[in-house]
């Protein structure tokens, strides 16, 4: 399933030690599983209940969420930069899918 | 109405009962006695009471909408290999459930800091409970005032 996700950087080019901001949004329902659909039915509890980055194949910060996060996730945080690759997020579904999002930082 | 109603579910009840029949709630879980909270922070802390010092939460005094409600967590620590901070957890005493997330931190991370939104049922406490890689914990504990209660939390 092709997830629309919203992934910044507050700098794409850093110095070795310095910190980096992330911001990512993922359009998601955040489904929490205590709503009832018009006939009285419970509408089954779909979160994203992982969410983790790695920059460079180093897992750099990651986070276990309940159904008390907001539909359509968004987090930030800092990590700091210290050699040039690929910073990968991924979220993992209850149903075991992944959304998975890229983007690069170089260090110099 | 059976009248075995604390202070704080009365002084909730006048809006959270307009809120749940203009929504068709059928079940009141938010106005039981507690969540089970003070379970949720003993088992991350392992029984250790935080002190109430070091970590920074950020949230509104008010909020027009508990569906999204913005939270700025810090820590004060310097992200050294020796003292950093290697877990956040967070949680919400007036909501349904009491868990909203746990963060997870390094040395790598430079900064203990987070930012994302969350789901408030109604006016309730929010706590964010930090633990160091030595094993000691902090707190921090903010109230805010839901105006519109977000739907459908666990």
């Amino acid at each position: 399933m092709a997830a629309e996700v919203k992934v910044k950087l507050d700098k794409t080019e850093a110095s070795k030690g310095e910190l980096v901001e992330v911001r990512a949004l993922v359009y998601h329902p955040m489904e929490t599983g205590l709503r009832k659909d018009e006939n009285g039915n419970i509408i089954p509890r779909k979160i994203l209940n992982k969410f983790f980055c790695k920059v460079g194949g180093q897992n750099v910060f990651s986070a276990d969420l309940e159904p008390a996060i907001s539909a359509n996730p968004y987090v930030r945080f800092k990590f700091k930069a210290m050699e040039s690759g690929p910073v990968t997020l991924t979220w993992v579904d209850d149903d075991g899918s992944t959304i998975i999002a890229h983007s690069e930082i170089t260090v110099s | 109405m059976e009248l075995t109603v604390s202070r704080r579910q009365a002084l909730t009840m006048g809006a959270g009962a307009v809120a749940v029949s203009a929504l068709g709630w059928s079940s009141l879980p938010a106005l039981a006695e507690s969540n089970g909270f003070e379970d949720v922070i003993s088992q991350f802390t392992g029984g250790k009471t935080p002190a109430e010092e070091r970590v920074n939460l950020d949230l509104p005094q008010i909020a027009d909408d508990g569906n999204a409600v913005p939270m700025t967590i810090t820590v004060d620590s310097p992200m050294t290999e020796e003292d950093h901070v290697t877990d956040i957890l967070v949680v919400a005493d007036g909501n349904p459930r009491p868990g909203v997330a746990t963060f997870h931190f390094s040395p790598a991370n430079g900064i203990a800091e987070v930012g994302t939104r969350i789901r408030m049922a109604q006016t309730e406490n929010i706590i964010a409970v930090a633990k160091m890689n030595d094993g000691s914990v902090f707190m921090a504990k903010k109230e805010v005032t839901v105006t519109v209660g977000g739907c459908g939390i666990a």
